[in-house]
């Protein structure tokens, strides 16, 4: 298993998409670094707060677009399935957090969702679909 | 679906590795479908059968 670059990223589409990924998540550390900063020092409303509060988010809108590329990119039609299981997975919790929630502050007045619980969501099951479907195969491999 | 892809791997001597660069597929593909945790689209079978020059029935076969 290519356990040192990555689950199922061994592919020329996957060591690209990691190399992606790797330059988006710097970015948006960068970018969110810069913006809290600026925001700290600089008295600043109106349209000119929220484009910088946007600025950070564009990152991981490119995080999104490179995850689509990837599935795109992909010619092992094996390690395709198994991204786009990852991503029917995390879209599956993700919805279904959101659901949920809408019910709970619907119904019974449950707070809102937290700031950044939904990307934590989406992010953190794809990780662990990944993970768990290339230790499956692993456990396969060895059976 | 089973398969006999092992089988005729080991007759030729063949790692996972050899057959996956065969194939032009990862070595985790070609496990998956020994396995028959993956059933491969009709342009791989047709890919597979082409590398160990035999047809397709041949090689996959439909289970009971």
């Amino acid at each position: 298993m290519h356990w040192s670059i990555g689950c199922g990223f061994g592919s020329a589409a996957g060591k690209r998409y990691l190399r992606r990924l790797l330059i988006a998540w710097s970015l948006y550390v960068l970018l969110l670094i810069l913006c809290l900063e600026l925001v700290k020092k600089v008295p600043m409303h109106g349209w000119v707060l929220y484009a910088v509060a946007v600025i950070p988010a564009l990152p991981v809108l490119a995080v999104l677009a490179v995850m689509g590329l990837y599935v795109q990119e992909e010619t092992d039609e094996y390690l395709r399935m198994l991204a786009m299981r990852s991503l029917m997975i995390a879209s599956g919790a993700l919805l279904g957090t959101i659901v949920v929630n809408d019910f709970l502050r619907a119904i019974a007045h449950g707070s809102a969702l937290g700031p950044f619980v939904c990307f934590i969501v989406f992010f953190g099951t794809y990780g662990i679909a990944q993970i768990a479907q290339e230790m499956a195969a692993r456990g396969a491999s060895d059976a | 679906m089973h398969n006999r892809l092992k089988a005729l791997r080991a007759e030729r001597g063949w790692s996972q590795q050899l057959l996956a660069e065969k194939l032009e597929v990862s070595r985790q593909s070609v496990n998956a479908i020994e396995t028959g945790r993956y059933d491969p689209s009709l342009p791989l079978a047709f890919k597979i059968a082409r590398a160990f020059r035999k047809s397709i029935e041949e090689i996959f076969v439909e289970e009971p």
